[in-house]
């Protein structure tokens, strides 16, 4: 008798170890079940909730170093993928964080807003410095492994080496832009320099920065699914783990409590009221955004807390 | 009804222990049985998780597989834990009973 796709789908959830160990019983009990009348729908339902447990659970996971360290592995991704859904999220942000009119009188709350903005703005640098310590030891830990392929072995360099086109191409941008010259008070003239290639450099660091994300994915997928990293990579990953979700509740918490205050600004000009509470609805979708995913990071820490736990007793 | 009400209250572990104090049973025989014994409906999903628990704890043990059956078997730390645990509902149960009927 041959499987559903769907009951096909369900047992490709379940882990490798579980699928090693169990998959041609549990194939032939669920054969059995629909041979007697049992509902295909309540067979998936039943094995894709069982699948989450055995990957959340580890329970029954034999007591061997690779598969442990497998599971670190993809664990740290879980923690650390969140950053790549951050970065476009913060690039949506368009507020100032003084009370919009430029008359330079601001309210007491302002001083709030701008004080949260630069912590949601620390919590971002704070994060990104942390990916790219994270990415470092990554890379150094797929180049030092020689079971990793060939290919995996090029794609854990694609990253870095976008950022530094997307930082030479952004620097070459500033070089060549034309300085200006102050002229009658309020317009200014180009002095010299290449205004039209500035700005194409501009868009081909904004092409890199894009293809750095992509390849990061890309990484990041695959690193889950077949890497094979050395512990130290593995410790410094769990630290990295810990340090992103950190972060990111440091962001939500600021932008949630951005968006509280945006949204209570009461001013006598209404037109401000207005562009506030719009701002705090923008925050608030945002703060919620990140409330999402760090607790997807969460997760990914925690199971990475107690992964890096065996893995590193095994491997003494 | 008042059962459904009450929710849950049948430990998937202690069933499929209990349904091997009978003897070794491999996965389909473990859920007719515990169908027929206790009314709950149990799918692959939760039968191998429990399974997998159990054989981690030692409590039961995997004979060899003959046509993608494998049937379990009860380890004496199994059937020691599961009479500790079976005294206690026991207790609890009769206690309960008796309450009651006064």
């Amino acid at each position: 008798m041959t499987q559903g796709g769907a009951v096909n789908t369900a047992f490709k959830l379940y882990p490798p170890w579980w699928r090693d160990r169990y998959l041609k019983e549990a194939q032939r009990v669920t054969d059995d079940l629909i041979e007697s009348g049992r509902t295909r729908w309540r067979i998936v339902l039943n094995l894709s909730g069982g699948a989450l447990r055995a990957r959340l659970t580890a329970r029954g996971m034999p007591m061997k170093v690779e598969p442990w360290a497998r599971r670190t592995n993809a664990s740290i991704v879980l923690a650390t993928a969140p950053t790549l859904g951050v970065i476009p999220l913060m690039l949506t942000i368009r507020q100032v964080p003084a009370i919009p009119g430029g008359s330079g009188w601001t309210m007491p709350s302002s001083h709030i807003a701008t004080t949260l903005y630069l912590v949601l703005l620390l919590g971002f640098v704070a994060l990104i410095s942390t990916v790219i310590w994270g990415y470092t030891s990554l890379s150094n830990g797929l180049l030092t492994r020689g079971t990793n392929g060939r290919g995996l072995r090029v794609m854990a360099r694609v990253p870095g080496y976008l950022t530094v086109l997307a930082v030479v191409l952004v620097v070459a941008s500033i070089v060549i832009e034309p300085h200006r010259l102050v002229y009658h008070g309020n317009s200014s003239i180009p002095l010299n320099g290449h205004p039209l290639a500035a700005h194409d450099l501009w868009v081909a660091a904004g092409v890199a920065i894009c293809l750095c994300w992509l390849a990061s994915v890309v990484l990041l997928a695959w690193v889950a699914h077949r890497a094979e990293l050395p512990v130290a990579s593995l410790h410094s990953g769990t630290r990295v783990s810990v340090a992103v979700s950190i972060f990111l509740w440091t962001m939500s918490a600021a932008a949630l409590a951005m968006s509280t205050v945006y949204s209570k600004q009461i001013s006598e000009l209404s037109g401000i009221r207005v562009q506030s509470v719009i701002l705090g609805q923008s925050l608030l979708l945002l703060g919620i955004v990140l409330c999402v995913l760090s607790i997807a990071s969460t997760i990914g820490s925690v199971l990475t807390s107690r992964s890096w736990k065996v893995t590193s007793h095994l491997a003494r | 009804m008042g059962l459904k009400r009450l929710g849950r209250t049948q430990d998937p572990t202690i069933l499929v222990l209990t349904s091997l104090t009978g003897g070794p049973k491999h996965g389909y025989s473990l859920i007719q049985d515990i169908e027929s014994m206790s009314g709950v409906t149990m799918g692959p999903g939760t039968l191998y998780g429990v399974l997998a628990r159990l054989e981690e704890e030692g409590l039961v043990e995997a004979l060899p597989a003959e046509d993608r059956r494998r049937p379990y078997r009860l380890t004496s730390l199994g059937a020691a834990t599961l009479r500790e645990r079976l005294e206690t509902i026991s207790n609890v149960a009769r206690i309960g009973l008796a309450r009651l009927r006064t």
